[in-house]
């Protein structure tokens, strides 16, 4: 096991690794820019060394400073969390170039991860199901012909896109000729890379993805999936596991394609298999693949009882998995939510700022992963994430009705959280029922809910007047 | 010690060896900044220093030196041109990084001197990776830049003085 870990990254996940480091007997330095100096990461972590200032281009973006930090801290491994240089091969180059363990996969494999019309062919190639599409697109013309055969409405996306990023949608043929021209050129500017693709576009569709882990000896296994379809502009709001409701073969399917998929690309460590499941079709299709832990990966740890992070700094160390497929076992049920400082009723304006009261809930079956502390400042340079609540209960219902009381009790004092969304969200009927699918929060929850708020609020202020 | 001369030297080589531009290191009260010389031939300088009284244009996303905020402010300002007596003050919507450019290497949205409407971009102010372009509230000229670029801000802050009318 690694003597002292680099933990390159902040907040909440920060937090996270360090615990990892902690239980696994290894000594955590904190990789930290100047703004977190002084944050609950750096008051928990062994060691702390600065990286450079607040702008994470200087800092948590920079690939010199957190290697470079690595040596100056005589650290043998990094862990790069989530975001940033997570998913970086040139981090992950660096650290072989410099003799320090990255605790992730090869850059071989972020890179082919990475490219998602490559991860796509690959998926094809192992008998993987992928949206009906194409792979590169270069013209107009060759989009339009692709779109033809699967039918409008289709998804134009980029192949250095992912999470969400540089996808557009084209309702029909007259759209397309500009989406490709625009698409293509924000791609370029925002990517480096101008590369398009066409996906049939599924409306009633649920975000499902496999959570994977596989050693350096070959092993690799699936600790079951998680639904991500409450979706606000493809990011994720709350996430369960398992997919709830999901027919028995196809969940089957799903988990086997995962693994098959990952043990081809011959990826070492944590990742995450994404597919999209057209629930009128009642079949499944390959999306991404995330070579990195994920925001969500509590929810499979509480139904498994497998501690992810734990597990890829072993992993990282060079052990073998010290469990099989068989060991895995999905008990209950869990369900996450993010709480941002965001403003849900101001269109989720972003509220950093001084918290004068932080009393998160705890107790039995509620778990919550936070860098916030009464007192603390919530600068405005980095993600809105100041915490993730995690429920579990022996059934969904019992996960559920768990939640509504934990976020109830969830008390946040001055700036604006998503927890008031969140308190009515878990109430919804089709939360209830396990009716979402990625479209419903935006066009079913969403303008309902906020309709719901500015009339009580203009009840609020005549009650007042 | 000898342990830690190692580590510099560690890191030295590795700096040497690689296409990296910057790093500002600083552990157990010692600082260490490296910088790539601009020209081909990469020389390594390091200093153990405080505050830098070195300014450098930033833009989004660029690398910025590890300025000291206030010595920034004082060296990157511009000069406040004419009567600033009578100036609006345009203030910061919310706390956040003010930057004078839309995207790294553009030129800024505005300067002292120019002549702007009423919605006129003036600079982005940006909250949690959401950019905020600030608009000009009234019709009038600049006649100060009152924050340097990449400087965070508090909401409220002073961000220009436009004296209004032509």
């Amino acid at each position: 096991m690694f003597e002292r870990v680099l933990v390159a990254n902040r907040g909440e996940i920060a937090m996270r690794v360090i615990r990892a480091c902690f239980d696994e007997g290894v000594r955590s330095v904190l990789a930290a820019s100047e703004t977190d100096l002084d944050s609950l990461p750096a008051t928990a972590s062994d060691e702390v060394i600065c990286i450079g200032p607040a702008n994470a281009a200087a800092s948590y973006l920079n690939v010199g400073a957190v290697v470079a930090a690595a040596l100056l801290a005589d650290c043998d491994a990094i862990h790069p969390g989530y975001g940033f240089l997570s998913e970086r091969p040139e981090l992950v180059t660096a650290c072989e170039r410099h003799g320090v363990t990255f605790v992730g996969p090869s850059a071989e494999a972020i890179r082919r991860g990475g490219d998602k019309i490559e991860a796509r062919e690959l998926a094809r190639s192992l008998d993987v199901p992928v949206g009906a599409g194409s792979s590169t697109v270069s013209t107009a013309q060759a989009a339009a012909e692709v779109a033809e055969g699967v039918g409008y409405p289709v998804l134009l996306k980029a192949a250095a896109g992912g999470g969400g990023r540089g996808m557009r949608l084209v309702p029909g043929r007259e759209r397309l000729e500009a989406a490709v021209r625009d698409a293509g050129r924000e791609a370029e500017a925002a990517f480096g890379d101008g590369r398009l693709y066409v996906e049939h576009y599924v409306e009633r569709a649920r975000h499902v993805e496999v959570q994977v882990l596989a050693d350096r000896f070959g092993q690799t296994v699936h600790l079951g999936e998680r639904d991500c379809s409450y979706q606000r502009r493809y990011q994720k709001l709350v996430e369960e596991a398992p997919a709830s409701g999901l027919p028995a073969e196809l969940q089957r399917q799903i988990r086997e394609a995962a693994v098959t998929l990952m043990r081809a690309m011959g990826y070492v460590g944590a990742g995450t298999v994404e597919f999209l499941v057209d629930v009128e079709q009642e079949t499944f299709f390959f999306l991404e693949v995330n070579t990195r832990v994920q925001v969500e990966h509590p929810v499979t740890e509480m139904v498994t009882g497998i501690d992810i992070v734990r597990e890829q700094l072993r992993i990282a160390a060079g052990q073998s998995l010290s469990f099989g497929q068989d060991d895995v076992v999905l008990r209950g049920h869990a369900i996450e939510f993010r709480i941002n400082a965001e403003s849900p009723e101001r269109d989720f304006a972003p509220s950093p700022g001084l918290l004068t009261a932080w009393s998160p809930p705890a107790g039995s079956g509620v778990r919550v992963d936070t860098h916030c502390f009464p007192g603390y400042r919530v600068p405005p340079n980095y993600d809105s994430l100041l915490a993730k609540l995690i429920c579990g209960g022996a059934t969904r219902e019992e996960a559920l009705d768990r939640a509504a009381c934990a976020l109830e009790s969830f008390q946040v004092t001055p700036i604006d959280t998503t927890l008031s969304m969140h308190r009515a969200l878990v109430r919804h009927p089709d939360v209830r029922e396990g009716r979402v699918t990625t479209r419903w929060v935006e066009d079913v929850f969403f303008p309902a809910w906020k309709r719901r708020t500015a009339e009580q609020a203009i009840v609020r202020q005549v009650m007042t007047a | 010690m000898a342990g830690e001369r190692a580590e510099f030297r560690r890191v030295f080589r590795a700096f040497e060896e690689s296409d990296w531009d910057e790093i500002h290191l600083s552990l157990d009260g010692v600082e260490l900044h490296l910088q790539a010389a601009a020209s081909s031939e990469v020389t390594e300088s390091s200093d153990v220093y405080g505050p830098s009284a070195a300014s450098q244009v930033l833009t989004p996303g660029s690398v910025p030196p590890a300025a000291d905020a206030t010595t920034a402010k004082a060296e990157s300002t511009s000069t406040p041109v004419g009567n600033t007596a009578d100036a609006d003050v345009v203030r910061a919507p919310s706390p956040g990084i003010f930057w004078r450019s839309p995207s790294p290497g553009a030129p800024p949205f505005t300067d002292v001197g120019v002549q702007v409407e009423v919605g006129t971009p003036l600079c982005i102010v940006e909250v949690m990776k959401l950019m905020n372009t600030v608009p000009a509230p009234c019709e009038g000229t600049v006649v100060e830049v009152c924050v340097a670029n990449g400087q965070q801000v508090d909401a409220g802050q002073a961000l220009f003085l436009i004296r209004p009318g032509e």
